[in-house]
């Protein structure tokens, strides 16, 4: 046989192979779309019409360069996240040493107790704010649940705290430590500050330990930003928008929460009520509403953000979130602190405003900076 | 002289080439055409020219120009859209929203859909749904249907629970073939299982008169009719799956009775989750067990090869309480047993696994939790954790079929992150493709 002859007959059982296994998938293919039946009439139909990646969508993608999306995540962290985390920590530090000073004339009562109580709410608010970052230390492994043990359906916290002072009336930070999160935290303080008039010997050792622990943790989550923000928001890898994705997820869950969990839900707008208003001991709902809203507003409308929305800050959804905002916080203000005692038309007025404020977050803010909205973490099933 | 000569002999090379290639791929349509009756010479063309553009640009969009789309043989209908490329499907998932469909009203029905991937991780074909999806099902053979045109595979589409409606695919375009209503007083509950032989569909149900848990069966080769009905012998029954023998259905009941319009759960407290196996011809209760806890929801299962049952747990207790929520079991055995977890860490998945996928040839496990933001992959030889991956919002997982991976982890920001695992190391290495739709909660390996 020739060569030229032997070569040919390789070549085509090569090349006839290739086309063999590159058609052999597309067996269990329907038929060219033009032929194509679907015969059963139980059967859905289809429509052919095209649908085009940005087919009615009304709004107008920014474009972001990478350079800008590490300023801004780099703004993130050191302005806001790293900040929200550290003044947490001092009204840790500040009811601590607070308490300290007062307790040395136990039973704390009046003037003292008020004070102490303030710093609570400081304290309370402060958390509130940091709260909205649900990703990185705080979250991790739910430890925010030592934090924040909330909502409480069941009143743990208020059985728990007495529980422990009646069988530590010396409790020290090691020994709470070891206790489980319902008893720790800022809800744990507000029970112990705000259930009695009075602070005496074993409430005071335990508003001491407990804002002690508090203080540890706070402290550590503010150090583990500090050394790992460009990993947390993925400030060295920002093509995929994993930084932008999380941070912007993050902002929508909180007010999403906070308006499920802590209003809608509570005060019982949308049918059975379930779970109790923040802050209810204290009687300080509207403060930790507004805390949350404050730390949005500083959010979405702060001037690094808005220069990427638009030139010289200004967009149509920069400007529709700032109205947003401020309409509710208008609202909130004209609140008493207990949100539960304000009449329905102004609560379900609350609810509808930071309804649109959701909407304008996620249907328009999101897709604008090409942010994907996730929805897996909020779906129970 | 020798230039003209060697002209001669390429032109003869490749002229013989030709005939050559011809005349076998002619032998190979003759006998193709007898088992699929539309094949036609030109897919060999298409076949190649998508492999060759697969291969020169992984990247491709998936868009207009190189989508085709679905006739429509009753435009009035505008349930589904269906956009496909000819190229093999790896994997299918279900999408929350898909890529054009961030609207600004409040009609977010064509958001939702469903998507085939091809093993670069890029689409083959994207569908539309007129409700959000949660389970997708392959057929594990190819049946002749009533109704189709050809040997078809198929993909089952579940609604997400509560649901009236699941929809059959065609595997390799998308194509909605069926789609099939719950009875009177049925809901779907999100989640099916075939026969070993592709014949018969199971369905979670619920009686939605006395919230019980039903299972359903379809037949597949008579449009997926339903035939039958047997009790699942527990409440609110989610996930489903074959024993390997193919005797035995293995029932994930969750034990939870849910509010149809709030999808509020009604009984937390006093909820009974179980691990059931029924035989799936009689429906007789062949064995159930309980968790050690009684808000432990089983929700989500996969089988391993050897028949041991992989369990995803999503605990419905307080919050403060630390318990496992990835286990294992083998039928005969009492108890069900957890994986271990480094300092008893199960907090890590914030009382939430979403998915469970074993891979059988490497004795592997890996869970995902959107809450908790990881993707944990086990070593089911020494039942420890090897590693968790942060990944926000991931929830599908499947089998990588080739030697690339292990896993892929699909989430609800658009990437599908394949995770391969080094055993001798115990480490994991991860690399992400980015899609524009967010991911729903499964993904499904088409083998």
């Amino acid at each position: 046989m020739k060569k030229t002859h032997a070569l040919a007959m390789a070549i085509s059982a090569l090349s006839a192979g290739l086309l063999v296994s590159c058609v052999k998938p597309n067996d269990n293919q329907a038929a060219d779309s033009e032929q194509q039946k679907v015969s059963d009439n139980k059967a859905e139909t289809q429509k052919a019409t095209a649908t085009a990646d940005t087919e009615a969508v009304k709004i107008t993608p920014v474009e972001l360069s990478a350079d800008t999306k590490k300023t801004y995540l780099t703004h993130v962290a050191d302005d806001i996240v790293i900040p929200a985390y550290a003044k947490s920590a001092e009204q840790s530090l500040r009811l601590h040493d607070l308490t300290k000073t007062h307790c040395g004339s136990a039973p704390v009562t009046g003037d003292k107790l008020d004070e102490l109580r303030a710093a609570w709410l400081e304290l309370a608010k402060s958390w509130s704010a940091a709260e909205m970052i649900n990703f990185g230390p705080a979250t991790k492994s739910m430890s925010n649940l030592y934090i924040n043990y909330y909502p409480d359906e069941r009143g743990l916290v208020h059985q728990g705290v007495s529980d422990l002072i009646r069988a530590n009336p010396n409790l020290t930070p090691e020994q709470l430590a070891d206790e489980s999160a319902v008893v720790q935290g800022v809800p744990g303080l507000e029970e112990a500050l705000f259930a009695n008039d009075r602070l005496d010997s074993g409430e005071c050792a335990y508003v001491m330990s407990a804002s002690s622990a508090l203080n540890q943790r706070l402290t550590a989550i503010e150090k583990n930003w500090q050394e790992n923000k460009t990993t947390l928001l993925a400030i060295d890898n920002v093509d995929n928008n994993q930084g932008l994705n999380k941070w912007f997820n993050s902002l929508l869950a909180m007010i999403e929460t906070m308006k499920s969990s802590a209003i809608e839900q509570p005060l019982g707008l949308s049918g059975k009520a379930k779970g109790h208003l923040p802050a209810a001991t204290a009687k300080q709902s509207r403060e930790i509403v507004s805390a949350k809203l404050a730390v949005l507003n500083q959010v979405l409308t702060d001037p690094v953000f808005t220069a990427m929305l638009g030139t010289k800050g200004e967009s149509e959804v920069g400007n529709k979130l700032s109205t947003a905002l401020a309409d509710t916080t208008t609202l909130l203000a004209q609140l008493p602190e207990d949100i539960g005692t304000a009449d329905k038309a102004n609560q379900q007025k609350l609810l509808e405003d930071l309804t649109t404020i959701t909407r304008v977050i996620k249907r328009e803010l999101m897709p604008t900076l090409g942010v994907r909205v996730g929805f897996n973490s909020t779906d129970g099933d | 002289m020798m230039k003209k000569s060697f002209a001669r002999e390429l032109l003869n090379l490749t002229w013989l080439s030709l005939s050559g290639t011809a005349g076998l791929v002619g032998a190979h349509h003759y006998y193709r055409k007898r088992s699929n009756p539309n094949a036609k010479i030109s897919d060999y063309v298409s076949g190649a020219l998508g492999v060759i553009n697969s291969a020169i640009k992984p990247t491709i969009a998936f868009n207009n120009q190189t989508a085709k789309k679905v006739a429509a043989p009753n435009p009035a209908n505008e349930d589904h859209v269906t956009k496909w490329l000819p190229r093999p499907v790896a994997w299918v998932s279900g999408v929350a929203a898909m890529p054009k469909l961030v609207m600004l009203d409040d009609n977010d029905a064509q958001d939702f859909g469903v998507v085939g991937i091809d093993n670069q991780r890029q689409l083959v074909w994207q569908t539309t749904m007129p409700e959000r999806v949660h389970d997708i099902v392959v057929q594990p053979k190819p049946t002749l249907n009533q109704g189709d045109d050809a040997i078809k595979r198929h993909v089952v589409v579940m609604g997400r629970r509560p649901s009236e409606r699941f929809w059959v695919l065609d595997n390799a375009s998308g194509q909605v073939l069926h789609s099939i209503k719950a009875a009177s007083d049925r809901h779907f509950y999100g989640h099916a299982c075939f026969s070993l032989d592709g014949q018969t569909l199971y369905v979670s149900e619920n009686d939605t008169v006395d919230l019980t848990g039903k299972i359903g069966s379809y037949d597949a080769q008579n449009g997926y009719q339903k035939t039958g009905e047997i009790d699942a012998h527990g409440i609110g029954p989610h996930e489903l799956i074959m024993h390997p023998k193919g005797d035995m259905l293995i029932i994930a009941n969750g034990g939870i009775k849910t509010e149809q319009a709030s999808r509020e759960e009604l009984n937390l407290d006093t909820m009974q989750p179980a691990l059931t196996y029924l035989d799936r011809q009689t429906g007789k209760l062949l064995a159930q067990i309980t968790p050690q806890h009684n808000q432990m929801s089983i929700r989500h299962l996969d089988i391993h090869e050897d028949g041991t049952v992989m369990i995803g747990v999503q605990f419905q207790g307080e919050k403060h309480l630390n318990l496992p929520l990835v286990l294992t079991h083998k039928f005969g055995d009492d108890a069900l047993l957890p994986l271990t977890m480094p300092n008893d860490n199960w907090h890590m998945f914030h009382h939430y696994i979403a998915s469970v996928a074993v891979d059988s040839q490497h004795n592997l496990l890996c869970v995902t939790s959107p809450i908790g933001g990881v993707a944990a992959v086990f070593d089911l030889t020494s039942k420890k954790l090897i590693e968790s991956i942060s990944l926000p919002d991931c929830a599908g997982a499947a089998t990588v079929v080739d030697d690339s991976a292990n896993f892929i982890v699909s989430d609800g920001q658009g990437l599908l992150t394949t995770i391969g695992v080094d055993l001798s190391k115990q480490s994991v290495s991860v690399d992400h493709q980015n899609q524009r739709m967010s991911f729903d909660n499964h993904l499904q390996e088409v083998s």
